[in-house]
């Protein structure tokens, strides 16, 4: 019984040290950003220092033969710097990747990010390099800003945006009589149509996606900066009705007009991407919500398809597209070479570069008066009024808030619940619970 | 015996306890510094707010438990209700297919020994490809099993999400962890059937006892100390399943079925919040060690009372 006693006793001294030990580096809670006069922006910058490699990594692996001719010009003009493309095409396993090269001290020098919560993280732990003193901020455009900004400084570049809406197939479009609808219940009436020619609803990747529709729905109601400041204030205990908000309502109903009335394809919360892609190009169905990036991977996806876009009808009727981000280049503020890698950024981010790049992959430009040339490029932006893109964002409080909005976005998209306002409220009374005002 | 030769043994033995100690002692150290350590690590790591890219650390005493059991409740109530239902599944299905398939392939013939190793077959297979071809088979439009449903007329086929609802979800994810893994318990069952002497199953037909009464009566009691051992292995490894939850689900954001072990693997992979992911790691240790030290002394008892 004793050594038993004793046992007990030393495993809880043990575990005391332990958590003694835990708290060796504690500090305050903020964030240490990088300071750019702190970084030494001269290594690898000129030939003086000698031949250096930089690793430059990516998940775009369709943009492989691009991003090769890039580094060829690069090289040609910066020929002391050589560049090693490292690209991981799973994009979650780009991120696990990341995160332990990063963690390990092995990241490349420069990396492509979703702009998005884990950019702000890394940004938040100072292992981004700020760009806002580079060139081409002089010609970079808004929407590149609000992607790749916070707080005033600049953490990455864009190198192009990408319109979200349905793509519909011309062919069976004019087969069934029906055109491109601007309002919700004229998509409904569409996707009734369709259906009764035989073919099924809208091809929704929910499985990959998730709740993504939610999101371009709402942007495309509110416009960027009603979205920004709707969850700037919930963020900050300032708003607990999201209902005031301008286009909130407009995006709930919309959503649930479209799943009331089965405008989905079946078992839409199972689909994955590339599935969606195929049944677009089986023709199971005339309608599937993508990026229009995906005009650039036409023929993987598609090749025997003309497909026509057009951005989800909303019940705001702006005519507003939701557009997202790219990749981000991001500068790793711990590489040996920053001076290469802001050279390879700027690189990226002359007008030449952005118009080879955009006309190829077929995406927008963020860099201004650069039109990318593409056959559907016209066609895409004359779709839509204007396009509102999610901005990057900070917030303190996420964890209490954002779960329960998703949840509204969950029932809205995959259970039609049409009891908006009652979910508006239940959010309401957690938000007033959590009392983010005062934490 | 003399004083002397006392003394030469206990000398004798002294060394050779010091000998397994010495030879113990490398390995002892290793399994101390990357097994006890780090878990042990976890109880300090679970009170602070960090991440893995960065060196500050704050303490937030119960901070990380109560986002768990309060501002996450129904995430944390949902998955642990998945993790249950895993762990269920696994234990009854997989114990009893075992079980039946051990009876039916005991002897050693060439006929079942051939069988055995088909059973066996899919463990060598990686977890990822298990997991990628059903991720692939179930899929709701394009899978073959709504294919072949569908072809059969069975309505509501192609276009069945097998994945929608929890407890659907689970059981096909439980499905493909016994089909991948059912080797394993197969051939523990089958080598516990053989230790039983073949004298006692022969008496009791003698004495008139037929195939059930003496599965019953002789075979099942017997047996029964390699199956507690056995559902101890499946409540550990099914409490502790991620990867064929993960790996199905791979394409997923966030998915209805997560467990808890699932949850803590992508909190690690791709959150940065760490204190929380510790705080789940310290909530499956305890829920592990209960569960665990209950089955432990219910097997202690049972085994007394049947085996004397």
């Amino acid at each position: 019984m004793c050594k038993k006693i004793v046992a007990l006793l030393l495993a809880m001294a043990m575990v005391f040290s332990l958590t003694a030990c835990g708290g060796g580096s504690s500090s305050g809670k903020e964030g240490s950003q990088s300071n750019s006069d702190e970084l030494d922006w001269t290594a690898g910058a000129d030939a003086e220092g000698g031949e250096v490699t930089i690793r430059f990594s990516t998940w775009r692996k369709s943009d492989e033969a691009y991003f090769q001719e890039i580094i060829k010009r690069f090289e040609e003009k910066y020929d002391w710097i050589d560049v090693e493309l490292e690209i991981t095409p799973d994009a979650s396993a780009y991120y696990t990747n990341l995160q332990a090269d990063l963690i390990g001290g092995t990241a490349p020098d420069v990396f492509d990010m979703h702009s998005g919560d884990t950019m702000v993280t890394y940004i938040d732990n100072g292992m981004i390099a700020p760009q806002t003193d580079f060139d081409y901020m002089a010609n970079y455009s808004d929407t590149g800003k609000t992607a790749t900004s916070l707080d005033g400084e600049n953490y990455g570049f864009l190198i192009a945006y990408n319109y979200f809406g349905l793509l519909y197939n011309k062919e069976i479009f004019n087969k069934v009589g029906v055109t491109a609808p601007t309002t919700p219940d004229e998509l409904v009436d569409v996707v009734n149509k369709l259906r009764d020619a035989g073919y099924d609803g809208i091809i929704y990747p929910g499985k990959t996606n998730g709740v993504g529709i939610g999101s371009a729905i709402q942007l495309g109601s509110m416009g960027t900066e009603n979205y920004a400041t709707l969850r700037k204030g919930i963020d900050d205990g300032s708003v607990v009705d999201i209902s005031t908000a301008e286009g909130v309502t407009e995006a709930f109903n919309t959503l649930v007009t479209y799943t009331k009335n089965n405008v989905y394809y079946n078992a839409y919360r199972g689909i994955v991407y590339e599935t969606g892609m195929t049944l677009f190009a089986q023709e199971k169905s005339a309608l599937v919500y993508s990026g229009s990036y995906v005009y650039g991977e036409q023929d993987t996806y598609f090749p025997e398809i003309e497909a026509g876009f057009f951005p989800i009808p909303t019940y705001a009727n702006n005519g507003l597209c939701y557009a997202e981000g790219a990749q981000v280049s991001c500068i790793n503020a711990a590489g040996a070479n920053l001076g290469a890698a802001k050279l390879w950024v700027e690189f990226l981010a002359t007008p030449e570069i952005s118009e080879y790049y955009c006309s190829n992959a077929k995406m927008f430009s963020t860099i201004a008066e650069v039109e990318p040339q593409f056959e559907e490029m016209e066609m895409i932006k004359n779709a839509c009024s204007g396009y509102a893109i999610k901005p990057l964002e900070k917030f303190d409080n996420e964890m209490y808030w954002m779960s329960g909005l998703e949840k509204i976005y969950e029932a809205t998209i995959y259970d039609g619940t049409e009891d908006i306002e009652g979910l508006i409220r239940v959010y309401r009374s957690q938000l007033e619970e959590y009392d983010l005002a005062n934490q | 015996m003399t004083g002397k030769n006392i003394l030469q043994i206990a000398r004798k033995k002294y060394n050779k306890k010091w000998k397994y100690i010495l030879v113990t002692l490398p390995i002892l150290f290793f399994y101390v510094l990357f097994s006890i350590y780090p878990n042990l690590k976890v109880f300090p790591m679970s009170f602070y707010d960090w991440s893995p890219i960065s060196s500050i650390k704050t303490f937030v005493g119960w901070e990380n438990y109560n986002l768990l059991f309060n501002i996450k409740r129904d995430l944390t109530v949902e998955r642990l209700g998945n993790t249950l239902m895993y762990v269920a599944g696994l234990f009854v299905i997989q114990t009893i297919l075992a079980l039946v398939l051990a009876l039916v392939l005991q002897k050693n013939t060439r006929k079942n020994t051939f069988f055995r190793a088909y059973f066996f077959l899919p463990m060598v297979f990686s977890t990822t490809m298990v997991s990628m071809i059903w991720a692939y088979m179930y899929d709701p439009n394009l899978g073959i099993i709504n294919t072949i449903l569908g072809v059969f007329g069975v309505e509501g086929y192609p276009g069945t999400d097998f994945f929608a609802q929890n407890a659907q979800a689970i059981l096909c994810i439980v499905f493909v962890h016994i089909w991948a893994n059912i080797g394993y318990p197969l051939t523990i069952l089958v080598s516990g059937l053989n230790t039983i002497s073949g004298d006692l199953g022969e008496a009791a037909k003698i004495d008139g006892a037929n195939n059930w009464q003496t599965f019953k009566s002789i075979t099942f009691p017997l047996l029964l100390p390699t199956l507690f051992r056995l559902s101890l292995l499946t409540v550990t490894t099914g409490t502790l399943a991620s990867d064929y939850v993960v790996m199905i689900g791979t394409r997923t954001g966030s998915v209805p079925y997560e467990t808890l072990a699932s949850w803590m693997y992508k909190s690690t992979a791709y959150s940065t919040n760490y204190g929380m992911t510790s705080a789940l790691g310290v909530i499956m240790f305890i829920i592990l060690s209960i569960a665990s030290l209950v089955q432990f002394v219910a097997i202690q008892k049972i085994e007394n009372k049947i085996l004397g």
